[in-house]
């Protein structure tokens, strides 16, 4: 249940990246000085943050780390 | 002058850094060090120099301009798209190539794709990097002796003799070894040998007559059989392009039937024209 959330996050992020109803869009300004959709992008940018940070937390390849430290070529002795 | 000092001073850093380096590095001469820093840089400098790489012409004026022409839309264009895509793709492709290339020592990417050629990984092994690091693994293990000296694993058979097309056994189909690779598709018995051997193993086993590698792709073709799955010309490029690892095997492994019989067998002799005798011994077996 934990992974298809986390790729319906992705799959979801990735469809909230097709902006076409901000994409041109100045106003309102937010804040008074930042145009909508500039706002929305800069939240989007927060949200695949957030969402980077949960899949590396829940989600990261420890069997492939593991799996490459065990069979590491030894390395050479240095001085 | 103010100016040309500042060059000068950034300069003379920078030459610093260089001599200061070179200082610590001494005695480290191994390309690994040299390319890579042994393998010792952090999540931090890793991230520098990924925010460095990005930062392009394109990055700095392209998008500067186009900012200026489309307004605010340059933004989720570039940063907003980047800020998904390249960090999903470090999670899901980079941490498998940091696994192999640690693991093998690769140290670009070209080492990657050409060792997973000579692999014989087809695409879908690409696409299910554990299943290509398990054969990248056996095969590199089975190839090194030193590995086996060092106990890392012993070397195996890659494949073995069974005889397969026919109740003469006209054409031995060489199989491989170990089904879990993904890798057990028959291979013309003709293809291996030419292309395994080193040149050292070539005047061991007393044999001058096998095609050499810069020998032309046309003459070899002439060698290869009809594979059955693979058309000529890719099965060409994939032997005759991407030998890397074969070039690590020892030769008997792709030549000597492990099996029923250990010996020289007819077909063996017609894949070694001029070979008047086997070397004694094999490191896959007990056979001398």
């Amino acid at each position: 249940v934990r992974r298809a959330l986390l790729v319906l996050a992705v799959v979801a992020l990735y469809v909230l990246h097709q902006d076409f109803w901000l994409w041109r869009t100045a106003r309102p300004l937010v804040f008074g000085f930042v145009p909508i959709g500039l706002f929305y992008h800069a939240c989007y940018s927060v949200a695949a943050s957030l969402l980077m940070w949960l899949l590396v937390r829940e989600a990261w390849p420890v069997h492939i780390e593991e799996e490459a430290e065990r069979g590491a070529r030894p390395r050479p002795p240095t001085e | 002058m103010i100016p040309a000092a500042i060059v000068f001073l950034y300069l003379a850093v920078v030459v610093y850094i260089g001599v200061f380096a070179f200082r610590k590095a001494r005695g480290k001469e191994e390309v690994e060090d040299y390319f890579l820093a042994s393998r010792s840089l952090g999540p931090f400098v890793f991230l520098m120099s990924l925010f460095g790489t990005n930062m392009t012409a394109f990055a700095i004026l392209g998008s500067s301009g186009h900012a200026f022409n489309n307004g605010i839309v340059t933004y989720g264009l570039m940063a907003s798209s980047s800020g998904l895509v390249i960090p999903l793709t470090i999670f899901f492709i980079g941490t498998r190539v940091w696994a192999l290339g640690k693991r093998f020592g690769f140290i670009t990417p070209v080492q990657l794709f050409r060792t997973a050629g000579s692999a014989r990984t087809s695409d879908r092994h690409l696409r299910r990097p554990g299943r290509a690091a398990a054969a990248l693994r056996d095969h590199r293990r089975d190839g090194r002796r030193d590995d086996a000296e060092r106990g890392v694993g012993r070397p195996r058979p890659l494949l073995d003799g069974r005889r397969r097309g026919g109740a003469g056994g006209d054409e031995l189909r060489l199989l491989r070894r170990d089904a879990r690779d993904g890798l057990g598709e028959h291979l013309p018995d003709r293809a291996l040998p030419a292309l395994r051997l080193r040149r050292g193993d070539r005047d061991r086993l007393g044999h001058g007559r096998l095609p050499r590698r810069g020998g032309g792709p046309a003459r070899l073709a002439q060698r290869l059989p009809a594979h059955p799955r693979k058309s000529p010309a890719l099965l060409l490029l994939q032997l005759h392009v991407h030998p890397p690892l074969g070039h690590r095997l020892p030769p008997h492994h792709d030549l000597l039937p492990h099996g029923a019989a250990h010996g020289p067998v007819r077909q063996d002799r017609d894949l070694l024209p001029g070979a008047a005798s086997w070397p004694s011994g094999c490191p896959a077996c007990s056979w001398a």
